[in-house]
């Protein structure tokens, strides 16, 4: 007997069947058809970086403060090492000097502490404040329009709804709820443009439009509708 | 013969031709219909969304060996794999036997001797299993073989050369050239 004519005619037999490959065929192209998965939108990729950044600038801060310490310290046994042989007048001086040298260290250290308090400390509401803010607002508003969007339209609809045009497709929103966010760059707004010509910033997720009011803190949150092409 | 995968009916005329032989590729490595047919879906999804242009048919037969090998590897060694025995197809034999309504005792010894061969060559580990398939069911030589399955030609070899001698320990009466 021959093996390769006998393991061919039984591995003929292993075959899917017309009911299977059809299945087969059914699934593939419907996958296939499926539209990818949508990149993450740039402003995700933003906070990770500015995320990491602060971290860095964080490690940085604290290993500095480490190297001053460790400098007070080492000034402190010099001055006790000094004051313990305090026999020779050259000596003695050196040791004014470094005492005088150690003592502004301290105060230029105690100083920035003190800087640094008086930043940490809340601020009170007041005129001045709500004025940098808003000065704040203002840029971010200039900022963000940099980033202007000619392709995205929006309409409000009397049903409250909001109708998007993004290039080609029409996507409708319904309103969804309120949220806020407390951040400090605006960088992943985007404008939009309504027919009376006002400029509204938005996010536009896949699946949510959030409407930011003028604090650019709340936004009103839509939820996807329905999505169509305008062709 | 030059399809172009834009039109899901030449699609469909490269699956109908190609299909049996991804799934037997599969099935081979998996041990079973259900694992086959998932591993057989990926290998012609990756192929339609690969969307590549072949010069010859036995480019595209290249590709979709190499496809199905990576694919029925991944299912193997993948956590879905669901470690089932080889049962399911081997009772096909006798059951399309019966179909045929060839009941002689002839085509009962046939059968049973196909069910002895696959048997033997299922008990082998799956990678001598690939080689045995594609060497003497698709007929294809050492280096065709080796750049199916990124392995080096003597690796090839060698495996071929084991699979036979445990072939022919269990396979007593069989010529293998």
């Amino acid at each position: 007997m021959n093996f390769k004519e006998e393991y061919k005619s039984a591995m003929n037999k292993i075959s899917p069947d017309e009911q299977t490959a059809r299945r087969i065929e059914q699934a593939v192209l419907q996958k296939s058809a499926k539209p990818s998965k949508k990149k993450k939108p740039f402003y995700v990729y933003a906070g990770a970086f500015s995320g990491a950044a602060a971290c860095i600038a964080g490690a940085i801060l604290l290993i500095n403060f480490n190297i001053n310490t460790s400098k007070y310290n080492m000034i402190n046994a010099a001055e006790n090492c000094a004051g313990a042989s305090a026999g020779a007048a050259q000596e003695g001086s050196t040791m004014d000097l470094t005492a005088s040298s150690s003592s502004a260290e301290r105060d230029a250290i105690l100083s920035a502490d003190g800087v640094q308090d008086q930043i940490g400390q809340p601020a009170e509401p007041g005129a001045a404040l709500d004025s940098s803010v808003n000065a704040k607002n203002e840029g971010s508003f200039d900022m963000a329009e940099n980033h202007v969007n000619p392709n995205y339209t929006l309409e409000f609809q009397p049903d409250e709804s909001v109708i998007v045009y993004d290039g080609e497709a029409k996507k409708r929103f319904i309103p969804d709820n309120t949220v806020s966010r407390d951040f400090q760059e605006q960088r992943d707004l985007i404008s939009a443009e309504t027919p009376d010509g006002k400029t509204v910033l938005i996010i536009l997720e896949s699946n949510y439009l959030y409407v930011f009011k003028n604090d650019l803190k709340t936004a009103d949150v839509y939820k996807l509708s329905y999505y169509c092409s305008t062709n | 013969m030059e399809f172009s995968l834009k039109t899901s009916e030449s699609f469909s005329e490269v699956m109908r031709h190609y299909l049996p032989m991804v799934y037997r590729i599969a099935f081979t490595r998996l041990g079973n219909a259900a694992d086959a047919e998932d591993a057989a879906q990926d290998v012609f999804l990756r192929y339609f969304k690969a969307d590549k242009t072949f010069e010859t048919e036995e480019h595209r037969k290249a590709f979709l060996i190499r496809c199905a090998v990576n694919r029925a590897n991944s299912y193997a060694t993948g956590a879905h794999s669901r470690h089932t025995a080889h049962l399911d197809a081997l009772e096909n034999l006798s059951e399309e036997e019966a179909l045929t309504g060839d009941t002689t005792a002839e085509a009962a010894l046939r059968t049973q001797t196909r069910r002895e061969v696959l048997n033997a060559v299922m008990r082998l580990t799956p990678k001598y299993r690939t080689v045995i398939y594609l060497f003497y069911f698709e007929d294809m030589s050492i280096s065709q073989i080796a750049a199916a399955t990124s392995s080096g030609e003597s690796t090839v070899k060698s495996r071929l050369s084991r699979a036979r001698e445990k072939l022919k320990a269990e396979l007593s009466g069989f010529e293998f050239d």
